[in-house]
């Protein structure tokens, strides 16, 4: 199978245009639901602890299941790296809860300074989110190989997180009516900070492009149940996605709304159920579990906590914790699905000639990004 | 000699360069097959599997010492001739090694977390209770009283309402300016009386102590209270309500990092209680013995501590956890077993008349 792929795109090469690079995504959900089970099982039984490792294994099988060209992509990181990544940030975000707990306690609510920090607690927490995105992508695209060439990211998170902050802003200001232009301005940023080995990136684009969309899709989100949002999103990705190119090299995506929600049909109705049930247990015991133990004063008004409200503590537990397992198989799965099905890559000889870049020396990864709930697989 | 097709790459560019593949021992030999003088020899013992075995990928190989070369092969096979040679690619070293490896380090991860949450927290409190000024545990205990009492109101459906019945007060505060003399603190102690009919009492950093009406009712004489008031006042002075909150504060802030993930502080608060159960007991015990030091300084009966306790078990089954001076609470047996060992002598603390007045204190 793989022998006539490379013949094909050997010949291609020495065609005038820029011939077609074929991707293809060949994981299949019951692979990936063995691993994300026994990975899941491990993180269950490690209280989450496992979860950097259970990560590595899942997108070490996306990335070797994505066939570009007839070569596979590797993913090369390890969970020990994400592991330390997660206990620097854990350093980092300590002392900023702890300072802020201590003049409380010291100043009384009241006081202004507690105000104060606690402004700045969240301005810190805000500037880090974004800069936890842009370094979890470095991290991501370094360990990520393409015929043993890797990928990298350069450029300041500091100045990422301040220009996303500056543009979230402006779509705060606008009422959102700014969102497409954040998006492509991003988009922007990250795509020419991104490189193959000794090849860059360039992305080219307005968010003049999608700016009907986008109100046609969040003026319609609500009477559409949330389906014209999506469907913004999917024009979202294939203009994103289009507009990228490097030498000798472009992008094509042509997503359709209709067949990402088919693919992820299973997962939204599964969210919906889950969501059901939590809330009916939330709604009739959770209540009464937390006005017993109320602890205003933290000297913890200590009621017995009857056995019915262990197991409901216990399953909220097991559902969290399988939450990772059940979007791997439903959700990344299936969107890995809809991209690689949906985007054609041309390239000409140039592909043949990248070099590899000197190493980035990212050492660790991921640590704020875990921690702040911005991570993804 | 048998040869298998890939393609190479040799980890300085992305070009691929169509090779044949054999094996001349110790050595993979990695034929180019447009020019057959160039080769590369890979050491066998090196070879290492890029993707996990058992997936249905062709096979590819790397260095152990990764330098970025890719060998994918296009032919099946070279794997079991490998296998032949001795060299195992399937269940290779570093995938047994690895999950070993990885179990290892989650084990270890979880092993540090217990260390840290069962001793590093408490530890940490405690030292750092130690150093808060006695003017902010005051400032604390006074803002976080009204709040407490309410919580307790709440929780059994009924209003605050507080006892101050004069006769009644000016008892329970001399018996509590009795006591503090000999703490030698510089906590200005307080106890306020709540008219709710719950068996309870708890005491906030600073001194502020809150009875509710029901222990009172429970109590048969004045030893018992004093013994009671002595062994609240004991935890504010081990500052067991400074220390606890700041446990907590730790506790909230690990367990919400750790389940960052999984973001949710239901399940960080439910795990904080969780660990909250196991961490007080050690306080009760702490301030039982010290409340029998007081008692014992201000001349007044220990019997009380013991007997308290003792009674409200035989009444009422064992109140763990459900009986809250603190927080939590030991098992009441345990305890009065723990105080019946040493017996304190003394008066009574108050006379039958004063202690009259304290039982009608809320009517």
């Amino acid at each position: 199978m793989p022998e006539g792929e490379v013949t094909s795109f050997e010949e291609d090469r020495n065609a005038v245009e820029q011939p077609e690079i074929p991707v293809f995504y060949d994981g299949t959900a019951g692979q990936v639901a063995r691993i994300a089970v026994a990975q899941g099982a491990l993180t269950l039984l490690t209280l989450g602890v496992y979860r950097f490792w259970a990560k590595t294994r899942l997108r070490r099988y996306f990335w070797n299941h994505v066939s570009i060209g007839g070569d596979r992509l590797e993913y090369t990181g390890l969970g020990k790296e994400l592991f330390i990544g997660f206990l620097l940030a854990i350093l980092v975000l300590v002392p900023l809860f702890a300072i802020g707990q201590v003049l409380e306690y010291a100043l009384g609510e009241s006081s202004p300074l507690v105000g104060i920090w606690d402004l700045v607690v969240v301005l810190l927490i805000w500037f880090l989110i974004n800069f936890a995105i842009y370094r979890a992508r470095r991290y991501r695209l370094s360990r990520t190989r393409w015929r043993g060439i890797r990928f990298s990211q350069t450029g300041s998170a500091t100045s990422y997180a301040l220009r996303a902050m500056a543009w979230q802003l402006f779509v705060g200001v606008t009422l959102g009516l700014a969102w497409p232009f954040y998006r492509v301005a991003m988009q922007n940023h990250r795509i020419n900070n991104t490189w193959f080995g000794s090849e860059r990136f360039q992305f080219y684009g307005t968010g003049a492009e999608l700016f009907g969309s986008w109100v046609v899709g969040a003026l319609l989100a609500l009477p559409s149940l949330g389906i014209s949002y999506i469907w913004y999103r999917v024009k979202e990705f294939n203009y994103l996605t289009s507009q990228i190119t490097a030498p000798g090299f472009r992008c094509r995506a042509e997503m359709r709304a209709g067949r990402l929600i088919t693919l992820l049909l299973p997962y939204l109705l599964a969210v919906l159920a889950v969501l059901a049930i939590v809330a009916l247990v939330m709604g009739f015991l959770i209540p009464s579990l937390f006005s017993l133990s109320s602890d205003a004063s933290g000297t913890s008004v200590g009621f017995s906590l009857a056995a019915v409200h262990w197991w409901i503590v216990l399953g909220i537990v097991v559902v969290l914790l399988t939450r990772g397992t059940f979007a791997a198989v439903f959700f990344y799965h299936p969107v890995l699905w809809a991209i690689c099905e949906s985007t054609t890559l041309f390239g000409g000889e140039e592909l043949e000639a990248v070099l590899q870049r000197a190493d980035s020396g990212v050492a660790h990864g991921e640590g704020l990004a875990d921690a702040l709930d911005v991570g993804s697989i | 000699m048998t040869a298998w097709r890939g393609r190479f790459n040799d980890g300085r560019s992305s070009a691929s360069r169509a090779v044949r593949v054999s094996i001349s021992r110790p050595h993979l030999r990695i034929l180019d097959r447009q020019d057959e003088r160039s080769s590369t020899l890979w050491p066998l013992a090196d070879l290492q599997r890029v993707d996990e075995p058992g997936l249905d990928v062709p096979l590819r190989l790397r260095l152990r010492d990764d330098d970025g070369a890719r060998l994918t092969l296009i032919d099946r096979g070279l794997a079991d001739a490998l296998r032949v040679e001795g060299i195992d690619l399937g269940r290779t070293a570093k995938r047994s090694w690895g999950v070993a490896r990885y179990l290892g380090y989650a084990l270890l991860g979880l092993a540090v977390l217990f260390v840290v949450l069962w001793f590093g927290v408490p530890t940490a409190a405690r030292g750092l209770a130690a150093l808060v000024p006695i003017r902010w545990e005051v400032a604390l205990g006074e803002r976080y009283k009204d709040e407490t009492i309410e919580a307790f109101a709440q929780a059994s459906n009924a209003e605050v309402s507080i006892c101050t019945g004069g006769p009644g007060r000016r008892a329970l505060d001399g018996l509590l300016a009795r006591l503090a003399e000999v703490s030698d603190s510089a906590y200005p102690f307080e106890v306020t009386v709540v008219d709710l009919d719950l068996v309870n009492a708890f005491a906030l950093p600073g001194g502020q102590l809150v009875f509710f009406d029901g222990i009172l009712e429970a109590m048969e004489g004045p030893e018992e209270l004093a013994a009671v008031l002595a062994h609240e006042m004991a935890h504010v002075l081990h500052r067991h309500g400074t220390e606890s909150m700041i446990k907590q504060a730790g506790l909230s802030l690990i367990f919400s990092l750790l389940l960052a993930d999984l973001g949710d502080s239901i399940l960080a608060d439910a795990g904080r209680l969780l660990l909250e159960l196991s961490y007080s007991r050690e306080a009760e015990m702490e301030a039982d013995s010290s409340a029998l030091d007081l008692l014992e300084a201000s001349g007044l009966s220990g019997e009380g501590l013991a007997s308290f306790f003792e009674r409200l078990t035989r009444e009422r089954g064992d109140l763990t956890g459900a009986l809250g001076i603190l927080s939590t609470h030991p098992s009441s047996a345990a305890r009065s077993e723990a105080a019946r060992l040493r017996a304190v002598a003394g008066e009574p603390g108050l006379s039958e008349a004063e202690w009259s007045a304290l039982k009608a204190i809320c009517s």
